[in-house]
């Protein structure tokens, strides 16, 4: 078989390498070379070494005690372990302890040491402690005690038949049944003394053989010569059966520890002194196990007690060398963790109990404190190799770009220095270095494998030059490269190669083109057939099968196909050639492509029709596939930059490798690829960013499952009383006020350690919701209204994968009765006597009303008269205060315009004292000229204090006006001037209220306008008003704007607060436009800002009538009109048009000013 | 000592220069002028950040003086000049704002000139 690789052109990835590999890279100039998929051949035999693996876990992980006496693992899934100091139950991740509690309530033990667990027919657990027996119901979640006539002695279940659970009674020395239906009592066989049965921990062990009805126990260490003792239900005869001492020792105790019934082959499996011995209950005769006698040969190896049969009848035994697996089938005996000697020894020293429970779980208890070891029956599907300098024939560098298959056995690596070959069978690695190669003598240490043809053992290796290479002799021949015409090509070394039947397919650049040539098996010549402008293809993702080569354009949807037609190389158009495809592998064993684009994942069969999309949905990864393998079983592995996925063929489903499986947190670049062996495991080099190589064993991944279960349950934060076990609970039925719950879920997985999570919906179709991680098992819901809910839950498992049952509760809240349906009919009812009541009552008085209403009409006519007076009065009054309540906005502003220059009239009188005396000075010393010099500075003060003076004259005056009640003239007043002061009034106004606030002016103010007859103090209010609201709207957008951004990006923002007041003169009016970029008027204000009293300022900041005013002032005053042109969060422009009429000296005709 | 002040009162100019004709004459102080926050941060940065003191007015139409004095002060060449804030409105609230952002004396108007021409002097 031929196996190729692909190379590229290192300018291609240095911008991604690391830098210690850069020198390599440098030194390394030409190929890094990928491996190709390959197909396997026969399977080879794994190492059952690798099939286990250990967890342990002990009173730091929350067990209530180390000194384990019996488990057993429940219906619900969940492990009970019985220690010297409590009860626990033990999820895979989490122990709930037991522990003895004096009220007597059955919500747990009565004695803490746990003698013995048993599993009823009724799946009910039955526990013998040092208080008597006890009884759990799973579905209640409830113990039930059992008195014992000296409840200080202990009671030891010890077997279950359909309605019975047989145990210990020892107050009584007798072996008793309770009935588990009727709970009575009744004596199945009295023990003596001298039966010399009933000692420690083999009190678990008796077994009841239904044939001959009859129960067979151990005899004590004290027995000299051990044995068997039977005693018969039915006659009460008791009998012995013993052993010849088989290990030879005088005085040897031969007392056994442990055994158990073996249904299959009706036998007794004994853990004996002597080693393993199976008793047949048929024959009555004991065979001595010699499939161990390699062991029985070692020095301090003895058995410990725990025995146990596993589904697949096999024996398992701790011993003081570890945990022994014998199948009696084939004879076999497999010690576990030969590799870990410390793991071997932990496992099971001081073992007291080994249980094979219904998962393929094997459970070790010790005596000596030291808790529980899980032995998890399948191992780790992924190994990560590292180099080890210490160690002899590890990885000589950590840095492998590929692997590929050399055949029998070995797995040649190709490294930064040089070739590692991977022995698959010892894990040892053998490295050959390039200068023992005789492949080029240039430079660098890397040798690239570009493809092995295992069935004729031959290798193309890249070294600097392109050489063939015979795997077992290491001997090279160069390549030599022709063109298209025959004609030799100087040596060709960047290249791209994939496999083609049995010729390896080289794309790589020459003479500015991209070129493709082909290597065959049987020659040294690589030929050209293909010849492409360069950039046309994206080298690194040629692909092949046994037909085509399909090339990648890239950023095209265009790509070619070619396939070999008769001697010439075609280009057939292909369905795949308009998919964007990342990745084209060809499954030979099914004859199916797999195509990777960047969201998808197609399958198509060997016709190209499609057979499946698989997408995020069937949990593919959300970054894009790298490299893809299918396995012996067609599932299809790949791998991302960071995470190694299996596509389940059968499922449709995606897995992850997680840390359960040996995956290391590692990157990979986008250009690796898997390599196949030909036993069907896959592997991953780590490439540039990842570290040495990763070996899958396909057939060692599991996909395990786990469970949510119910812990507990509040509705209104208060526990409520269950008429089940909460983890038993189905439907909750609340009331309408029951409507908070909280509800706490465990998750049951024993393959996790705990690195799992639940998620959970309101109705089926409802979207999932995932608890925080604080919080990460509750399930919290408020204010439900009344109603059926299905609520659904759901665990994650080992991988994060949520592919586990799901577990249901119906939460019905039923509506108050007032909600109900008789208490609507009720109601309505109800409605439609009082109605038919009102009705009557209704049609009596009208009649008196009526006359009553003509009379108060009279009244109330007289009474309006009153009213219509005081309202004009009223109006007046409010106008007034309108003034004044503008005037008042303006007072600080006024302050400042008079403060300012009063100051330069007191300064420069100042100064002209100053300078009147030094004038005197110069006259007196005769300096004429410079004594003139100061007068006109003097004189040009006194001129800035007049012009100040008259400034202020002017603020004040401008402020009388303004309030003064009784209406204006007409006068014929300067706009521009009227606008220009009203403006800068409002602004130092606003300023003077906040300090922060700026904003810029812009005027335009038309200088063609001649005077016009208007109302000053009216047009100033009506401008004052404009601009105050103008103003705001800038300051309140600002402070929007501030609040809401931080103050670096509100500055960033750019908002720049802008008022611009204009005026235009047009035919005979005059147009004045005020203009703020604030927040502008929602359109649906826009009717109502003209209406007295309406105003958008919080109460008490506005009196509402400033527009409505201004309105009157404008229309009814001037006869002119107002108008607004507004953009909400933009801007707000008002325009205001005055007629130029000459109204002489005469006032107004606005009622209202 | 270069004296940049800062006011949108253009009659200030007058003002300064007669106040302080004599230290003028002397040669012991040199004042500039600018008429906004914008025309003084224009010439700060024409000049090299040459002045060494900074009178600013604070209420100035567009960039107000508590503004000029945050620009003058985070992004001005180490150390920053002095700055002296003016107001009318000498309320604290205005007071805590421009000592917070950084200003070395704040002055209120009327100004005393005499004081004014002490506080100079020791800042020299």
């Amino acid at each position: 078989m031929l196996k190729t690789f692909s190379w590229s052109q290192m300018v291609f990835l240095t911008r991604n390498f690391l830098f210690k590999r850069v020198l390599f890279i440098s030194l390394f100039l030409f190929q890094i070379i990928f491996p190709s998929l390959l197909h396997a051949q026969n399977g080879t035999v794994q190492n059952t070494e690798n099939k286990y693996r250990a967890h342990h876990w002990g009173v730091e992980d929350g067990l209530s005690q180390g000194t384990v006496y019996d488990m057993i693992k429940d219906q619900n899934g969940f492990l009970w372990i019985g220690t010297q100091h409590g009860l626990n139950r033990f999820d895979g991740s989490s122990f709930k302890k037991y522990l003895a509690d004096k009220t007597g309530k059955n919500k747990t033990i009565r004695g803490n040491t746990i003698n013995g667990l048993i599993e009823d027919s009724l799946h009910n657990i039955w526990i013998g402690t040092d208080k008597g027996l006890s009884r759990y119901d799973i579905k209640a979640d409830t113990f039930t005690h059992f008195a014992s006539a000296d409840p200080r002695q202990s009671s030891i279940p010890f077997w279950a038949t359909k309605d019975e659970v047989f145990y210990w009674d020892y107050p009584e020395s007798q072996l008793a049944a309770y009935n588990i239906h009727t709970f009575s009592k009744r004596q199945l066989a009295k023990i003596a003394t001298a039966d010399s049965v009933g000692f420690g921990v083999s009190d678990h062990y008796p077994v009841f053989d239904k044939g001959s009805n009859s129960i067979w126990l151990e005899r004590g260490f004290g027995n000299p010569g051990g044995g068997l003792f039977q005693i018969s239900l039915t006659t009460g005869e008791k009998k012995e059966y013993t052993w010849p001492c088989f290990k030879k020792i005088p005085n040897h105790g031969h007392g056994s520890e442990g055994m158990r019934y073996d249904r299959r082959r009706n036998s007794i499996w004994i853990n004996n002194a002597d080693g393993l011995l199976e008793f047949m209950l048929k024959d009555k005769q004991i065979h001595h196990v010699d499939a161990l006698k390699d062991f029985e040969k070692l020095k301090d190896f003895w058995l410990w007690a725990g025995i146990d049969i596993d589904a697949q009848g096999r024996i398992w035994e701790g011993t003081s060398k570890g945990m022994i697996v014998y199948n009696p089938a084939d004879q076999s005996v497999h010690l576990l963790f030969s590799n870990d000697s410390v793991l071997q020894k932990n496992v099971t020293e001081a073992n007291v109990l080994i249980y094979c429970d219904r998962d393929g779980m094997v459970w070790s208890g010790t005596w000596s404190s030291k808790g529980i070891y899980q032995v998890i029956p399948f191992s780790q599907a992924l190994t990560h190799y590292v180099s080890n300098p210490k160690q002899p024939h590890s990885l000589s560098t950590d840095f492998v770009f590929n692997c590929s298959d050399g055949g029998r056995g070995g797995i040649w690596m190709s490294t930064d220095n040089g070739i590692n070959i991977f022995d698959e069978q010892t894990g040892l690695i053998q490295g050959i270095l390039k200068k023992d190669l005789q492949c080029s003598n240039g430079e660098g240490k890397g040798i690239a494998i570009a493809c092995i043809d295992t069935t004729s053992q031959k290798a193309w290796v890249n070294a600097q030059d392109l050489f063939k290479m015979d795997l077992a002799t290491r001997q090279c021949i160069p390549v030599i490269f022709k063109d298209i015409n025959g004609k030799r090509i100087p040596l060709l070394t960047g290249g791209f190669p994939t496999p083609y039947q049995k010729t390896c397919i080289l794309t790589t650049n020459y003479g500015g083109l991209q070129e493709i040539f082909i290597v065959n098996p049987d020659s040294t010549v690589a030929e050209q057939i293909l010849s492409f402008p360069d950039g046309t293809l994206d080298f690194f993702k040629t692909a092949t099968d046994d037909h085509f080569i399909f090339l990648r354009q890239p950023d095209s949807t265009v790509n070619l196909t070619y396939s070999l037609i008769g001697r010439k190389w075609i280009r057939i158009p292909n369905p795949l050639d308009s998919i964007p495809w990342t990745k084209i592998i060809f499954n030979k064993a099914d004859q199916t492509y797999w195509l990777a684009t960047e969201k998808t994942l197609n399958h198509y069969n060997k016709n190209f029709s499609l057979i499946q999309v698989y997408s995020q949905q069937d949990g593919l990864p959300e970054l894009a596939i790298c490299g893809m393998i299918p396995d012996k079983n067609n599932n299809l592995w790949f791998n991302t930059e960071s995470s190694i996925h299996q596509l389940d063929i059968i499922s449709g489903r995606v897995t992850m490798l997680s840390e359960k499986d040996g995956f290391q947190k590692q990157n990979f670049t986008s250009m690796l690829n898997f390599g196949k062996s030909a036993s069907g495991d896959l592997y991953l080099p780590g490439g540039v960013f990842g570290t040495g190589f990763n070996r899958i064993n396909p057939s060692w991944y599991v996909k395990t499952t786990s469970a949510v279960y119910l812990q507990s349950l509040l509705v209104n934060e208060k526990p409520v009383l269950l008429p089940t076990g909460i983890n038993n609970l189905k439907e909750l039925p609340l009331s309408y006020s029951e409507n908070m719950i909280t509800i706490e879920t465990g998750i049951l997985d024993f393959y996790s350690g705990g690195n799992n999570h639940i998620r959970y919906k309101l109705g089926e179709k409802a979207d999932w919701q995932y608890p925080l991680n604080s919080a990460r098992y509750t399930i919290h819901y408020e204010d439900l209204a009344p109603g059926n809910y299905t609520l659904v839950m759901q665990a994650s498992n080992a991988s994060n994968e949520f592919i586990g049952p799901e577990k249901i509760l119906l939460i019905r809240i039923s509506p108050p009765w007032w909600q109900t349906g008789w208490a609507r009919l009720l109601f309505g009812l109800a409605f439609v006597f009082v109605l038919w009541n009102f009705i009557q009552y209704r049609s009596r008085s009208l009649k008196q009303r009526n006359a009553e209403l003509e009379e108060k009409v009279m009244h109330r006519t007289m009474e309006l008269k009153h009213s219509l007076e005081d309202l004009r009065a009223t109006q007046t009054q409010l106008i007034q205060r309108e003034k004044m309540a503008s005037l008042g906005e303006l007072t600080a502003g006024i302050a400042h315009e008079i403060q300012n220059p009063l100051n330069f009239v007191n300064n420069f009188s100042d100064i002209n004292s100053e300078l009147i005396d030094e004038m005197k000075q110069e006259i007196k010393s005769g300096n004429l000229e410079e004594g003139l010099h100061v007068a006109d500075i003097v004189k040009e003060n006194n001129l800035k204090i007049n012009n100040h003076g008259k400034r202020a004259d002017s603020i004040v005056k401008g402020m009388l006006l303004h309030s003064r009640q009784n209406a204006g003239q007409f006068e014929l007043t300067n706009v521009n001037v009227l606008a220009d002061e009203y403006l800068r009034l409002s602004y130092h106004g606003l300023r003077a209220k906040d300090k922060s606030f700026n904003a810029t002016i812009l005027t335009d103010f038309d200088p063609t306008i001649e005077k016009i007859s208007i109302v000053p103090q009216d047009i100033g209010r009506v401008l004052l008003n404009l601009f105050n609201n103008a103003f705001y709207a800038v300051a309140e957008k600002k402070k929007i704007i501030s609040e809401s951004l931080p103050a670096a990006a509100s500055g960033e923002m750019g908002y720049e607060p802008t008022i611009s007041a204009s005026t235009k003169k047009m035919d005979d009016l005059v147009e004045i436009r005020i203009k703020d970029n604030g927040m502008g008027i929602p359109n649906k204000l826009l009717d109502k800002i003209f209406q007295p009293f309406f105003t958008t300022k919080p109460t008490g900041e506005g009196t509402g009538l400033g527009l409505s005013l201004s309105y009157e002032i404008i229309t009814k005053g001037h006869g002119g009109t107002i108008e607004v042109d507004t953009k909400e969060k933009e801007f707000t422009e008002f325009i205001i048009r005055i007629p130029q009429i000459n109204h002489s000296t005469k006032q107004p005709n606005a009622d209202l000013t | 000592m270069k004296i940049l002040v800062v006011d949108d009162e253009k009659d200030v100019r007058a003002l300064f220069e007669q106040r302080f004709r004599k230290e003028i004459r002397d040669g012991e102080m040199d004042f500039a002028f600018a008429y906004s926050g914008e025309e003084a941060l224009g010439y700060l940065n024409s000049l090299n950040h040459e002045a060494v003191l900074i009178l600013s007015d604070i209420n100035m139409p567009g960039m107000s003086g508590l503004e000029l004095l945050k620009q003058i002060k985070t992004h001005f060449e180490k150390p920053p000049p002095t700055v002296m804030m003016i107001t009318a409105f000498g309320d604290d609230e205005n007071y805590q704002h421009a000592m917070r952002l950084g200003a070395d004396d704040f002055l209120t108007k009327p100004l005393n000139f005499t004081h004014l021409r002490e506080k100079l002097k020791t800042v020299k």
